[in-house]
C-alpha cells in the first residue's frame, strides 16, 4: 500500500520513548525483576522514584546528617544488587527503607565512638536558635521550628524514630511497618504512640516562648 | 487494653488504635513530610551517582568473579607452552642433520691407525689385540677421559688390559707395590 503523499509523516515514536514509558507505568514487580535482569534504564527508574523517599527518611533517622546520600546511594546499589530478591507482596518503598534503616544502624554502631555526646550536639544547635522575641519572618520561622523538630526527632528511640518517618512521613501502614522492623504490629503502634508523646513534650512551648 | 510500660526498652503491645493527629502533631508531621530544596535540587545528580557507582562495582564485580590470577595464570600458562613449542621446533633433528646427541664421541672411538680387521674375534690372540688397542686408544692424552695422573687403581685395571691374555684361564700375578695413592 503506497503511503498517500498528501498526509503529513508523523515521526514514530522512538525506542528509548518507548522503553521509558513502558517504564514510567510499570508496576513494581515488573521493574525489580527488569532491574535484576541488568536494566540500566529500569535501575535509574528506580532511583529516581524512590530517592526523595529514601533521602527524606535518611535525613530524619540517621544520626549523622553528613552521611545520609552516601547511605541513600549505598541503599539503592545493594536494590539493584538483590533486585531478584524483592518480593512483591511488599511494596518497594517499605522494602528500600529497610535496607535503609539497616544501613543507618551500621553506619551508628561505626560511629559510635566519633559520635558527639547527643546533649553536646544539641547545645550545639540550640545555641544557633535566635531568642524568641527576635522579628522574623515567615520563611525564617519555618526554617527554625523544622529545625526545632529535627532536634526532637534526634532525641527520640531509634524505633520511636524510625516508626514515625515510616508511618508520618512515608505513608507507610502499620503492618508493612512491622514487616519491615521485624516486630509486631501492636509494638509499631505502641513506639508511635509513645512517639508522639515525647515529640509533644519536647516541642511544647516553655517559658511563655511562642 | 493498652498496657505501657515504664521501661521504654520492653517490647510492649498497644492494643488500641492510634488518635488521629491534632493540630500541632499535623504542623510538625506536615515538616517532616516537605522535600526540601537541596533534595529537589541535586535530584539528577543524585541518581548519576548511583548508576554510577553501579558501574564501577560491576566492573570489579566481573574482576572479581573471574579472578586477577586467573587471566595471568592462563597467560602465563600459554607462554609456557608457546616456549616449549618454539624449542621443540627450533632444536628439531633434519633429515641428515647431525646433533650432538648423535654425534660419535672422539673418545670412544678406537684408534683408528691400527685399523683391525673385521672378521672374527674368538680367537683370544686377537681379542687380547683389540683390548690393547682400546686401552692405547684411552690412554691417549689428547683424547684420554682419564685423567693426565691415572690413580693407582686404574693403572691397575690397565695393566689388566695389558697383560697378554694366553689363557683366560690363567690368574693374574699380585702385585707387590701397590701404590693407592
Amino acid at each position: 500500500m503506497q503511503p498517500d503523499p498528501d498526509k503529513p509523516v508523523v515521526p514514530d515514536v522512538t525506542a528509548i520513548q518507548i522503553s521509558q514509558l513502558a517504564l514510567d507505568h510499570c508496576d513494581e514487580a515488573t521493574l525489580a525483576s527488569r532491574v535484576a535482569s541488568g536494566d540500566r534504564q529500569a535501575a535509574e527508574e528506580l532511583v529516581r522514584r524512590h530517592q526523595s523517599a529514601v533521602r527524606g527518611f535518611l535525613r530524619v533517622v540517621c544520626y549523622d546528617r553528613s552521611a545520609t546520600d552516601d547511605l541513600a546511594q549505598e541503599t539503592f546499589l545493594r536494590a539493584i544488587r538483590y533486585a531478584g530478591r524483592y518480593d512483591p507482596k511488599y511494596s518497594m518503598r517499605g522494602w528500600l527503607l529497610t535496607i535503609a534503616r539497616r544501613l543507618s544502624i551500621n553506619h551508628g554502631q561505626k560511629q559510635k565512638r566519633r559520635r558527639p555526646q547527643p546533649g553536646v550536639e544539641l547545645q550545639r544547635l540550640e545555641s544557633n536558635q535566635p531568642r524568641p522575641e527576635a522579628n522574623l519572618d515567615a520563611e525564617e520561622q519555618q526554617r527554625i521550628t523544622k529545625q526545632k523538630v529535627t532536634l526532637a526527632m534526634s532525641r527520640l528511640t531509634e524505633p520511636q524514630r524510625v516508626s514515625i518517618s515510616m508511618h508520618y512521613q512515608q505513608g507507610l501502614a502499620l503492618e508493612e511497618i512491622a514487616e519491615c522492623l521485624g516486630m509486631p504490629v501492636g509494638t509499631v503502634k505502641s513506639h508511635l504512640h509513645r512517639g508522639r508523646k515525647r515529640m509533644k513534650e519536647l516541642l511544647e512551648p516553655k517559658n511563655g516562648e511562642v | 487494653m493498652n498496657r505501657e510500660s515504664n521501661n521504654n526498652t520492653s517490647p510492649e503491645t498497644y492494643e488500641g488504635s492510634l488518635a488521629p493527629l491534632d493540630e500541632t502533631e499535623e504542623q510538625w508531621v506536615s515538616l517532616l513530610r516537605q522535600t526540601d530544596a537541596q533534595t529537589l535540587a541535586d535530584r539528577d545528580d543524585f541518581v548519576a551517582g548511583v548508576i554510577g557507582r553501579m558501574d564501577r562495582e560491576t566492573g570489579r564485580t566481573v574482576l572479581a568473579k573471574i579472578g586477577f590470577w586467573q587471566p595471568v595464570a592462563v597467560a602465563a600458562t600459554v607462554a609456557v607452552a608457546a616456549s616449549g613449542v618454539w624449542f621443540v621446533q627450533k632444536h628439531q633433528v633434519q633429515p641428515g642433520q647431525e646433533t650432538v646427541a648423535t654425534q660419535t664421541s672422539p673418545r670412544l672411538v678406537a684408534d683408528p691407525a691400527p685399523a683391525e680387521p673385521a672378521g672374527d674375534t674368538s680367537d683370544p690372540a686377537d681379542v687380547g689385540r683389540i683390548i690393547g688397542n682400546l686401552s692405547r686408544a684411552a690412554t691417549r692424552p689428547a683424547e684420554a677421559v682419564v685423567p693426565q695422573a691415572p690413580s693407582a687403581r686404574l693403572e691397575r685395571l690397565i695393566e689388566l688390559f695389558e697383560y697378554p691374555v694366553a689363557d683366560p684361564t690363567q690368574l693374574l700375578p699380585k702385585r707387590s707395590d701397590t701404590n693407592r695413592g
